[in-house]
C-alpha cells in the first residue's frame, strides 16, 4: 500500500469480476497474497490461471470450454 | 490460500470503533499535528529562551509527520470499509452483483481496513509519544531561569514525561502482543 492517500481502485469493476461457475470473487494482489479468484473447493475453474479467467469470466460457456480443453490436454493444477 | 467467507458480512470487533477512530484520526490528529508545527515554529523563532530547542524541534517535526501519516492511513482504511446498508444505498434500484460476491469483497476489504486502521492507531500513539516527549523537552527550564521558575518547569516536564512514558509502554506492549499473537497464529 502507498504511504499517501490511496485512490487506485474500482469497486464496481471488482464486484462484477467473479468466477461464473462458483461466484468466487476476484481478489487483487494484497499483502503478499497474489491476485486470485476465491473459488470454492470443488469449482472446475480452479485449474485455470487467474489471468486466463480474467479474460473469460464474462461467459460460463467459455470457462467450461477452456476447462475441458485443458483437461483433454492433461494440464491441471492452478498456477 | 485461505477461503474468504462468502456467507456472512464482516463486523468490526467493536461497533463503536469506526466512529471513535474517525474522531481521533480526522479531528484530533490534525489539531495535534498543527500544535506540533506551531511549537516547532516558536522554537525556531525564540530558541534562546529554551534549554534544548534543537531536540524539541526535532521531536515536534517527527510528531507532525506521524500525525499526518496517521490521517493518510486512516483515510485509506476508511475507503475500504462498508456494510450491506451502504451497498443497498449505492446500488438503489439498479442490479446489484450477487451477495456471495459482495460478501467476499467486503470480507477482503475489511481485512485491508483492519490492517490500515491498526497502522493509523500505531502512528497516532507514537505521535502522542513524540508530542509528549517534545513538550517535556520544551518545558525544561533554560539555564538562566530563577529557581522558583525552574522548579515549576521541571515539575511540568516530569508530569508530561510520566504520562508520555505510560502511553509509550502501552503502545510497545500492544505491538509486542500483536507480534506474539501473529507468530502463534502462523
Ligand atoms: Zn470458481
Amino acid at each position: 500500500m502507498s504511504y499517501g492517500v490511496d485512490w487506485d481502485d474500482d469497486f464496481e469493476d471488482r464486484a462484477r469480476t467473479y468466477c461464473p461457475l462458483c461466484q468466487g470473487a476476484y481478489m487483487p494482489e494484497w499483502s503478499g497474497q497474489e491476485a486470485h479468484f476465491g473459488h470454492t473447493g470443488n469449482c472446475d475453474a480452479r485449474i485455470l490461471p487467474t489471468r486466463t479467467l480474467l479474460r473469460l469470466y464474462d461467459s460460463a460457456t467459455a470457462v467450461r470450454e477452456e476447462v475441458a480443453r485443458r483437461r483433454s490436454e492433461g494440464s491441471t493444477g492452478p498456477s | 490460500m485461505s477461503q474468504t467467507p462468502r456467507d456472512r458480512w464482516a463486523i468490526p470487533p467493536k461497533i463503536g470503533y469506526v466512529n471513535a477512530a474517525q474522531n481521533a484520526h480526522f479531528v484530533a490528529a490534525p489539531l495535534l499535528a498543527a500544535a506540533a508545527i506551531g511549537i516547532a515554529g516558536v522554537m525556531a523563532a525564540d530558541g534562546d529562551k529554551f534549554r534544548w530547542p534543537g531536540p524539541a524541534m526535532l521531536l515536534m517535526t517527527v510528531c507532525a509527520v506521524l500525525f499526518v501519516s496517521c490521517i493518510q492511513s486512516s483515510f485509506n482504511a476508511a475507503t475500504h470499509l462498508f456494510n450491506p446498508a451502504d451497498l443497498d444505498a449505492w446500488y438503489g434500484t439498479s442490479e446489484k452483483p450477487p451477495d456471495t460476491v459482495l460478501m467476499q469483497i467486503q470480507q477482503r476489504d475489511f481485512q485491508i481496513w483492519k490492517s490500515s486502521s491498526r497502522r493509523a492507531v500505531r502512528l497516532y500513539n507514537w505521535g502522542v509519544v513524540t508530542l509528549g516527549s517534545g513538550t517535556a523537552v520544551a518545558l525544561s527550564p533554560p539555564g538562566n531561569a530563577s529557581s522558583a521558575h525552574a522548579v515549576c518547569r521541571w515539575a511540568a516536564c516530569a508530569f508530561v514525561l510520566v504520562a508520555t512514558l505510560r502511553v509509550a509502554a502501552a503502545t510497545a506492549t500492544e505491538a509486542r502482543r500483536r507480534q506474539h499473537g501473529r507468530r502463534n497464529a502462523s
